[in-house]
């Protein structure tokens, strides 16, 4: 089974992406706080890994009703 | 009668007043307007009262009813909107620095559905930022009715606080994560969630698409079911409603349990849940037995990823929803906001797409449960009304504290599954609890059949 494995940003990558969206309050700590968030995210998306996936069809919103 | 005696009547009750014309609706809206100014500096519930336009809506029903147009049981009753929830001319905030005068040029597809029903848009109610984040500085907190130095829980805080403290008769919040049942449970009230599909989510500033839900909170089960009768059907302006006809939910109202299965999960569920609260669940449990239930344990399947399947599918929905919008109005986005929207950015298409392959086997066995047993039997919270202003004491991060917070509820947003709070006893330190009820998919009726029981058998604590 293929693993998750998005990259994990550090704070140096937050604070450039945070700063193009125009985020004002870049200071350390928050970074950091911000750096702890997307690290458990990422290890419960990893989460997921351990569950045999390979034939299931996702969950979707999209019918296409044919404009009824 | 008193102003005091008025509010705190419920809608079937009021409804037969104004039905029979010993009350009128102006007395009615004047007495609610009047337990706004009483009530609402200490608790904070109202980011806009909407007095001008409840007036006028209370003469208009006035006039109708005594013309022989009586419209049902909401006409000419208060009722309160989470601020996320558009209103025609009216200000909606969305909790939110970003739209502090936004006054939206249609109404949502509730909101017109409760007006046409006659209900009295009484006011737009504080709710956490977008729904998402702790209330933004500039509106504060709403305070607990039960302990004002207690959270009201959320996002849907002040459509809870004002129920509970009569400056309503019944609101409309949302909940994509427990976000109706949350506050409803903290705060003593009912919220239903009801299936995905079977209310409009047009007009309502999405926190995640596939995940929102917009339902009715209130003081009765029989209330509730009231306005999720003026709420529900089908709407082709919100492509993922179901056209099904609606049931008459009053007529499940029978009281009656004895024969019905009900399942109580021997894992997930009650994972670090409150002592206090897990012993008023079991009690509860017990009361609804007694009564006639067969109560059975269930093992719900995979539960170990019900939240990391929740989580990634919030995450990655809101931080879509937002993306525009911090772009260009990041600085005025509270930083919990970012801390819980942000991260979300930083997942791949892949992950999103796992998520959903597990949301699809989660939702088969959340079925395969439902189709042993009419209804599941938890707790809605997993803790009483916490201090005010520490959600994010909750867990060492963000996504902690909501999982410890929300877990119990998420598992049904995951799912679609239709799911309600009702109040089960007070805690030693008398903070409201509350059992969940949850039900097979488009069966309110048989949730709002267990949860109005269990009212009768064990009449709800009041202030």
């Amino acid at each position: 089974m293929a693993e998750s494995l998005p990259l994990e940003p550090d704070v140096e990558a937050l604070r450039i992406a945070m700063d193009r969206l125009g985020v004002g309050q870049l200071n350390e700590a928050w970074l950091e706080g911000l750096s702890d968030e997307v690290r458990v995210l990422l290890e419960l998306g990893r989460k997921l890994d351990e569950m045999d996936l390979d034939k299931e069809e996702p969950a979707s919103v999209f019918v296409n009703r044919g404009g009824q | 009668m008193a102003t005091q005696d008025l509010t705190g009547l419920s809608i079937a009750q009021v409804s037969e007043l104004i039905k029979s014309s010993q009350v009128s609706p102006v007395d009615l809206v004047e007495a609610t307007l009047a337990r706004i100014d009483e009530m609402d500096g200490t608790i904070n519930s109202y980011i806009t009262v909407m007095e001008e336009q409840a007036l006028e809506s209370a003469v208009d029903a006035e006039r109708r009813i005594k013309a022989g147009e009586y419209l049902g049981p909401l006409h000419g009753v208060p009722i309160g909107l989470k601020d996320i929830i558009n209103t025609k001319d009216v200000l909606t905030t969305n909790g939110s620095n970003v739209h502090p005068d936004s006054a939206p040029d249609q109404d949502a597809t509730v909101t017109r559905r409760l007006t046409a029903a006659g209900a009295v848009i009484v006011g737009k109610q504080g709710c956490y930022e977008y729904a998402c984040a702790p209330p933004h500085s500039m509106y504060g907190p709403s305070r607990n009715p039960w302990d004002t130095t207690r959270d009201t829980g959320g996002s849907s805080s002040g459509t809870g606080a004002a129920i509970a403290s009569y400056m309503c008769y019944g609101g409309i919040g949302t909940d994509t994560g427990g976000s109706i049942r949350n506050p409803a449970g903290v705060c003593g009230v009912v919220g239903l969630k009801q299936t995905y599909g079977r209310v409009s989510r047009r007009g309502v500033f999405p926190l995640c698409w596939s995940l929102d839900h917009v339902g009715p909170m209130a003081r009765t089960v029989e209330d509730t079911a009231i306005i999720l009768q003026a709420i529900a059907g089908h709407d082709p302006q919100d492509p993922t409603t179901v056209n099904l006809p609606v049931p008459e939910y009053s007529k499940a109202l029978t009281g009656e349990v004895r024969g019905l299965r009900a399942g109580v999960p021997s894992n997930y569920f009650f994972d670090g849940v409150q002592p206090e609260v897990e012993r008023s669940v079991r009690e509860a449990v017990n009361v609804l037995e007694r009564a006639g239930m067969i109560v059975e344990e269930v093992t719900i399947p995979n539960g170990d990823y019900i939240m990391p399947a929740w989580w990634t599918i919030f995450s990655s929905e809101s931080a879509a929803v937002h993306a525009q919008l911090i772009q260009s109005r990041g600085a005025d986005y509270s930083q919990g906001l970012v801390n819980t929207v942000g991260p979300g950015s930083f997942l791949s298409s892949s992950v999103l797409f796992k998520a959903q392959q597990a949301r699809s086997v989660i939702t088969r066995g959340m079925n395969e449960v439902l189709r042993q047993v009419d209804v599941l039997l938890t707790p809605a919270v997993p803790m009483v009304a916490w201090p005010l202003g520490d959600i994010y004491e909750l867990g060492s991060t963000v996504v902690e504290a909501i999982i410890n917070l929300a877990f119990t509820t998420a598992a049904f947003n995951l799912t679609g599954h239709p799911a309600i709070s009702v109040p089960c006893g007070l805690s030693s330190e008398r903070l409201p609890i509350g059992l969940q009820i949850a039900g097979r998919a488009f069966d309110e009726e048989t949730v709002l059949r267990v949860a109005h029981a269990y009212e009768l058998l064990s009449p709800p604590p009041r202030l």
